[in-house]
């Protein structure tokens, strides 16, 4: 259960963990696949107490307010396929310098990432941010810019080599038209992109396509790439890759494949045939965390940046500081939100590692970890230390890393952590037992093992 | 008592109270820009006209008080982002008392801090300057006093949202995240309370603006049950206003309410991006989207040729300039005692004012009256 929650969410702390098992395996997958049935984010508590979130300036206060969101959501799911398809269809503020553009985008991924491929692919080619990111809004009939359908069909669909430079340029042309009303920018701030079809610069045409010929559109070429069997493997590697495991494999992919294509190309379906499948079962630990994994991962842990039902925040946001705990240390481990690298996206796995990003990883979780004022900290000691008879320092280290996972670690890792708690146990008392177990929290988020997710 | 749209149908009494014929509101203008007020969040008027306002752009770490003339002369500022003296961390409201002080509520802080603005009590010659980080700032106000300590118990604060003076010059403050109203005296002396959590009369959820009316009974903008609730000045429930929605009289949040010497009440309706006058009967009057043109400041930078060119050209390059007008996050309403009406139109950075016409009729008249004899009357 904690290995579901971990990749279709964020993790779950241990108090979540059993309700959730009290429900079984089976009832949660049903209940992450239907966010819509869980409440929302309370998105009028953010806006109350950050005036700038509403309007998100730019990129990072976006990014901000997602990470908030990704904290507090209790629709895990919704959230995570978001953070698939924005890795996915990546899109970035170093371009669309209007932060609301992006945050307009990760809703439209909220509302279709879990529902038909079709319509998600229809939505992204009329997403403002993508317009503008990729160029469509200027391509015309007259002067075609080739870089959307390119990219639709090589990075957000089929992948290389299953399609023609003639290919790329039919789908150039059949979008031509689509565009954004381009939004006022000035002392009143910034004003919303919405899209908007001009016939007149829409190249109406015949057009060759992926072997058929007819006088398509966008929504044709989209339902065409769609049809593709290239298409059903290359969502699936995607699929796998980031929910299963780095390493493909390709049985898996295949299985995935036939899923959604059985399945008339619903998300959700095949989400389903993921998540109850044996590979996905049995790929615990498979997986270097991401940045964001981690960042929202050990706020949720600690219970910090959560808002409680009737609006009281466990933390103040501090003015920057916003950024500096999430954002900014997102970014220097190796994932700014809402701006990667290239159209390409973040590289996963082993690449999110190197000697740099692997000491801003452990900061950042042993500092979340470090402060015992934190609720989620405060609940850890209260219930090692809520046992009769005083734990032995193997038996607390067993408890501590249950708790924070549950996760296994090395003999050696364990034998460390072990021999640490038997020395640091001299003093007596609460406070001293408070502040070996928050030590005890530092190291196990230090270990190579919490890397993994 | 419930007062909805149709309240007003089927009253049984003689009308013996001046009847209002409404002659509308008239835009007048709009202050500020984003070089001016970054988010701003509540205002407050003096008697001599100057104009308060909260900044709280606390993303950033930008928050402050402005204090600007109605010709959008800007004369200072003052405070800054922390906690401690003389800074806000989420200032959220503000009100002038009749010498002139000005009290913020500090809703993190917990804490209601008083400040004069006068530039001659401000320092000698009305300069004042504090260094932080490195640089110079002009202080425009100075703290005279503060007060409030943090908790749920009476007489403690727990999120300071809306302030407001009564006659006596008590001060009510909405206590919000304890979903109630405390008085206390100008220095802070602990009065009374009402309220606690729930949907039902009299209580409330994260309540917000609160207002008088000429006769001292009290409105609160009780912000996630999504109405307005009216009290005496004990706090004796009177009646609610609203329900959820965005239908006419149904609010989205509200966050702010002020009420005219008519009886009109205005109310932000915060998320549903309007402000709604509701009349002294609970029948809805009015909704307002929004009127903006150019601030004063805005013009001149346009005239002076001080526009930043990646403005001018968005300007330039825009399809749908009309845009700018309507208002995106109306957080605080306030009234002059001129009958302008000021709204906070936060997102986009700044105040849009109009002018009520209205003229109270006193001809007296019989309401006993069938609804069709009305019509024929008219």
């Amino acid at each position: 259960m904690a290995h579901l929650m971990r990749r279709a969410g964020f993790g779950a702390t241990r108090d979540e963990l059993e309700v959730l098992a009290v429900n079984g395996y089976d009832t949660t997958v049903d209940e992450l696949l239907h966010p819509e049935d869980a409440p929302d984010v309370a998105e009028d508590l953010l806006h109350r107490y950050d005036p700038g979130f509403d309007y998100a300036s730019n990129h990072n206060v976006a990014a901000s307010h997602w990470l908030y969101r990704m904290i507090n959501t209790r629709r895990p799911l919704e959230e995570k396929m978001a953070l698939f398809c924005h890795g996915l269809f990546a899109t970035g503020g170093s371009k669309v310098a209007v932060g609301r553009a992006l945050t307009f985008q990760v809703q439209m991924f909220r509302r279709h990432a879990l529902g038909d491929f079709r319509t998600l692919l229809v939505e992204l080619s009329k997403d403002p941010a993508m317009l503008f990111w990729l160029d469509n809004a200027q391509s015309h009939r007259a002067a075609v810019n080739e870089n959307y359908g390119r990219e639709l069909l090589e990075l957000f669909s089929m992948g290389e080599g299953n399609y023609t430079e003639e290919d790329v340029k039919s789908a150039a042309r059949a979008f031509t038209g689509w565009a954004f009303v381009r939004p006022m920018i000035s002392n009143t701030g910034v004003h919303q992109p919405d899209f908007v079809f001009l016939p007149d610069d829409h190249d109406d045409g015949e057009k060759q396509f992926l072997g058929e010929t007819g006088r398509f559109n966008g929504e044709d070429i989209v339902d065409i790439i769609v049809s593709q069997p290239a298409t059903a493997q290359f969502v699936a590697a995607r699929l796998y890759d980031f929910f299963v495991a780095d390493e493909p494999d390709q049985k898996a992919i295949d299985t995935l494949a036939r899923v959604f294509v059985e399945a008339d190309y619903d998300m959700r379906t095949v989400m389903r045939a993921l998540f109850m499948s044996d590979f996905f079962k049995n790929a615990r630990f498979a997986k270097v965390k991401s940045p964001v994994e981690i960042i929202v991962s050990v706020s949720r842990l600690v219970g910090q940046y959560v808002y409680s039902e009737d609006g009281v925040l466990s933390d103040i946001f501090p003015a920057s500081g916003v950024q500096q705990d999430t954002v900014a240390r997102s970014f220097w481990m190796g994932q700014e939100l809402l701006n990667p690298p290239s159209v390409e996206g973040w590289h996963t796995g082993l690449e999110w590692i190197d000697s740099g990003t692997v000491v801003e990883r452990v900061n950042a979780a042993a500092s979340a970890v470090g402060d015992k004022d934190k609720i989620g900290v405060r609940s850890i000691i209260d219930r090692l230390g809520g046992v009769t008879k005083p734990l032995e320092p193997a038996q607390l280290v067993d408890a501590c890393l249950d708790l924070v996972g549950p996760f296994d670690v090395s003999d050696a890792t364990r034998e460390g952590l072990v021999k640490f708690v038997g020395a640091s146990r001299r003093a007596e008392g609460d406070e001293a037992f408070g502040d070996t177990v928050v030590q005890l929290l530092q190291l196990v988020v230090s270990t190579p093992e919490y890397q993994l997710g | 008592m419930t007062v909805g749209p149709d309240a007003g149908v089927g009253r049984t009494a003689m009308v013996t109270q001046p009847v209002l014929f409404r002659a509308g509101w008239r835009y007048l203008k709009t202050f500020g820009g984003a070089r001016w007020y970054l988010f701003p969040w509540d205002m407050a008027i003096r008697d001599d006209g100057v104009m308060a306002v909260i900044v709280r752009y606390q993303t950033v770490g930008f928050t402050h008080i402005t204090l600007n003339t109605f010709d959008d002369e800007l004369i200072g500022k003052f405070g800054s982002y922390g906690q401690g003296d003389e800074q806000f961390t989420w200032p959220t409201s503000l009100a002038f008392d009749r010498g002139g002080l000005l009290y913020v509520a500090d809703e993190h802080a917990n804490r209601i801090s008083v400040f004069t603005t006068d530039p001659d009590e401000v320092s000698e010659g009305g300069i004042r300057y504090v260094v932080r980080g490195g640089q110079k700032e002009w202080q425009a106000g100075k703290l005279v006093s503060q007060w409030g300590t943090g908790g749920r118990a009476e007489g403690q604060l727990n999120g300071p949202s809306g302030i407001v003076f009564d006659r006596n010059e008590d001060l009510y403050i909405v206590d919000h995240r304890s979903h109630r109203i405390q008085k206390f005296t100008k220095d802070g002396k602990f009065l009374g309370v009402w309220g606690g959590f729930g949907d039902g009369e009299g209580e409330f959820n994260l309540p917000w603006g609160i207002t008088l009316d000429h006769d001292g009974n009290v409105y609160v903008a009780d912000w996630r049950n999504d109405r307005v609730q009216k009290f005496t000045a004990e706090g004796e429930f009177l009646a609610s206003y609203g329900s959820t929605g965005d239908g006419n009289g149904q609010f989205n949040r509200p966050s702010s309410v002020a009420v005219d010497a008519d009886g009109d009440i205005y109310v932000a309706d915060w998320r549903n991006n309007r402000v709604q006058v509701i009349g002294a009967d609970g029948r809805f009057v009015k909704s307002f989207h929004g009127d903006a043109t150019a601030s004063d400041l805005m013009r001149k930078d346009a005239v002076n040729g001080t526009l930043q060119p990646a403005m001018a050209k968005a300007r330039f390059m825009a399809d749908d300039p009309q845009s700018e007008e309507i208002f995106f996050g109306p957080v605080s309403v306030k009234l002059d005692g001129q009958g302008r009406l000021f709204v906070v139109d936060s997102y986009r950075f700044r105040i849009q004012v109009y002018q009520k016409e209205g003229y109270p009729s006193p001809v007296l008249f019989d309401a006993r009256l069938e609804s069709e004899e009305r019509i024929l009357t008219l």
